[in-house]
């Protein structure tokens, strides 16, 4: 099975199947099964660095490099609902691997430093334990087990108190500034690995508000340089949340605002594969909702599943 | 400059882009008509191409392939009576502002037809490397205005020269729009017709800054 | 009359005489053109290319070979495309010969839309073919390859079409393609072009 992988770009399926992986407190294990069989090549990747390296290209390569994406997606499509589901899963297959690599470097405590990264071993193998227990007891206990012994971060805590807040409002805006958690990456010194930086991991997020605000904040910042426009609970449904941007960057060129929302579903794919990863199983779809200046302004809206809403009573609502 | 019209002609000569931007002679032009203009400029360009050696034989001295670079030049600030918005920063696409360049350029064109005036309107090309033909056709004249003095015509021949090198400085923008709204669309088939509605509205916002 | 001087000694010259707009030199084009330029992560470039190969895989059942030649098309799409966003931005003269071609390949059109230069070598002794190494590429930031992989793709094999697509677009027949790749165990990764024909019946006429 392993051979039929490719690292960076493994669809989600035969990552799962990778569950012996790379343990990134010892580091590699030579006597995996897998590994036996590998060529001698030692693999570089094991001994870089998770840290973020800043690098950048031009929009250009990127809006480039999505179009010509899009246009051979659209020559083998038949119906918009393919289109958008494929499309989606090219952004799922991102989002699945950038949980934990954002959670990783979230956790680097905000004295520490580092330098040159490569992120996905580690979150590869984070990501085999993670998905196996969704939901489950064990994933309960597994995280008040983490809960007690890591103590809670400041980014943890604010947004608590920011659930309480809006759990009162009924389509309040919760919006908050995650920028000082999201930037934290940004800047560091240099140091070889991650993990020498991080003294405590940071908690997996549980609420669904918790993850969210790590969306709106550190996943977009993570993306697009800003967070989230707005993030907003709907007073219809309480499973349903929005993500909104006024200006969202990949489809700002293409024509036809049908169109531009069909190619906006990469970036529905993306938070869904961060969210389904994470234990929240949901579905995301991208409405188009012009407002003044902003004519491309677009609307993620995420509608979880109930079972998410039910384990979260089950878990957090008090009797 | 008020421009009048827009063209965008393909490599082979055929109209992909055309647009009016006010009431005058241009949008008493049916569709057909426009498609016939395209392929005799083309033609056309051709031609003064294949008959400069001679021309250059004359006019030598004024033969200059380097385009200052004007400020500003059909951007949001370049038209002060304008209201801007001014709460949202003026983004332009992949460019990063206040202007999409800033240094002098080399005309790709250096034999082809750049310029035409008549007594109605004059007509400005920009030719790319790839060999798109960028077109704008301005009401503008400048003959009437100039008199018959000898200060006159020597005012006159700075008037022409400037309104060239602006024409130059605002196809340029409206190819790096091209580069952004068409080429960046993967719902735009090339060679063909653009039908893209953000190109449109950008290309618009420009002529209208540039009134 | 001057400057229609310089023109004509850049033309032959790379390196030119001061003050004309020509004479700046391909690196100061280049980054230049790259501080006016939007960016993005590079990791969600990589990240989205990673997806595309990935797909392709599972589409072509591993048939590496069609999958080298399926990048190259894909890229030969964007290349046709990428080469008029190129010259809005740069304004570039026409490039004299191959070796002008290759400062404005590294230099500028390398480094504005990747944020790279590859380093330019191996020269023919015709001097129309060439290599690109390229030291860091953000394509394949974070990639190993299975076994059956290393032996037949060329990762990043879209880089070939859109050079191929760029350059015919200004009328230059080249071949493009990987001679080796570090993901396959090679010691660099190098990139050759070579120069088939200049196709001087479609430079646009008008130009000369």
């Amino acid at each position: 099975m392993s051979q039929d992988i490719i690292y960076t770009s493994t669809s989600d399926e035969s990552f799962k199947n990778r569950s012996t992986g790379y343990e990134y407190t010892v580091g590699p294990k030579p006597s995996l099964p897998d590994e036996c069989n590998r060529s001698p090549l030692t693999s570089k990747l094991y001994s870089e660095s998770l840290n973020t390296k800043r690098h950048e290209v031009s929009l250009s390569a990127m809006t480039f490099l999505f179009q010509e994406m899009i246009s051979s997606l659209h020559k083998e499509c038949k119906t918009v609902t393919e289109f958008e589901t494929k499309l989606s899963n090219y952004g799922e297959s991102i989002g699945s691997r950038l949980l934990e690599l954002l959670n990783f470097r979230s956790s680097i405590s905000p004295g520490s430093s580092s330098r040159t990264s490569t992120f996905l071993t580690s979150s590869t193998s984070v990501l085999s334990s993670q998905t196996s227990a969704p939901g489950t007891n064990a994933n309960y206990t597994n995280n008040t087990n983490n809960n007690n012994g890591g103590g809670s971060t400041g980014n943890g805590t604010r947004s608590r108190s920011n659930t309480g807040a809006s759990s009162k409002d009924y389509a309040s805006s919760i919006k908050t500034s995650n920028r000082d958690s999201s930037d934290r990456h940004h800047h560091h010194h240099q140091v070889e690995s991650l993990t020498s930086q991080i003294s405590k991991m940071r908690r997996r997020d549980l609420k669904i508000l918790d993850i969210l605000q790590f969306i709106h904040g550190t996943l977009w910042s993570y993306l697009f340089n800003h967070v989230s426009d707005d993030l907003v609970k709907s007073s219809e449904r309480n499973n349903e949340y929005m993500i909104i941007d006024n200006q969202p960057p990949l489809t700002q060129f293409i024509s036809g605002p049908n169109n531009r929302i069909s190619c906006d579903y990469f970036i529905c794919g993306i938070i869904k594969g961060f969210l389904t990863n994470a234990g929240f199983r949901c579905k995301v779809t991208a409405h188009e909702m012009p407002q003044g200046q902003f004519e491309n302004r677009t609307v993620y809206l995420i509608q979880f599943d109930n079972q998410v809403l039910e384990r979260e009573a089950i878990r957090f609502d008090q009797p | 400059m008020a421009i009048e019209s827009i063209l965008i002609i393909n490599k082979s000569g055929g109209l992909i882009y055309q647009r009016n931007f006010s009431e005058s002679f241009a949008s008493k032009l049916n569709s057909n008509d426009f498609l016939i203009i395209a392929s005799t400029i083309h033609s056309v360009f051709a031609i003064t191409s294949q008959i400069t050696p001679k021309a250059l034989q004359i006019t030598q001295n004024n033969v200059d392939y380097v385009i200052p670079y004007i400020p500003m030049v059909g951007m949001e600030n370049s038209n002060p009576q304008q209201n801007r918005n001014s709460n949202v920063p003026v983004k332009l696409g992949s460019y990063k502002g206040p202007d999409f360049f800033k240094e002098p350029f080399i005309s790709w064109n250096k034999s082809g037809l750049r310029q035409l005036s008549t007594d109605q309107f004059t007509m400005y090309i920009y030719q790319t490397m790839t060999g798109l033909k960028f077109v704008a056709l301005s009401s503008n004249v400048l003959s009437n205005n100039a008199g018959t003095t000898m200060t006159g015509s020597i005012d006159r021949t700075k008037a022409v020269n400037i309104a060239s090198q602006v024409a130059d400085n605002f196809l340029r923008k409206i190819y790096c729009l091209y580069g952004d709204y068409v080429m960046k669309d993967p719902f735009y088939s090339m060679e063909m017709p653009i039908k893209s509605e953000l190109f449109d509205k950008a290309v618009k916002r420009m002529v209208n800054n540039l009134l | 009359m001057s400057r229609q001087q310089s023109i004509n000694s850049s033309q032959t010259a790379a390196s030119a005489t001061a003050q004309s707009p020509l004479s700046r030199s391909f690196k100061a084009t280049g980054e230049d053109v790259w501080k006016r330029t939007e960016k993005i992560n590079a990791e969600l470039f990589t990240l989205t290319y990673g997806a595309i190969v990935s797909q392709l895989c599972t589409d072509y059942g591993r048939d590496f070979t069609k999958i080298n030649e399926q990048l190259f098309q894909m890229g030969y799409s964007i290349g046709v495309r990428l080469i008029e966003d190129f010259l809005a931005r740069t304004a570039l003269p026409r490039c004299q010969d191959m070796q002008e071609t290759s400062e404005a390949l590294s230099k500028c059109a390398f480094k504005v839309f990747l944020n790279i230069t590859p380093r330019v070598t191996n020269w023919s002794s015709t001097k129309d073919t060439f290599s690109l190494i390229i030291d860091e590429n953000p394509l394949s930031d974070f990639v190993e390859l299975p076994m059956d992989a290393m032996e037949q793709l060329w990762y990043s094999n879209v880089l070939c079409g859109v050079l191929k697509g760029a350059l015919e677009m200004v009328q230059l027949d080249c071949d493009v393609f990987f001679v080796s790749d570090i993901l396959r165990g090679d010691q660099q990764t190098e990139l050759r072009v070579k120069l088939n024909k200049v196709l001087k019946d479609e430079i646009p006429i008008g130009e000369d």
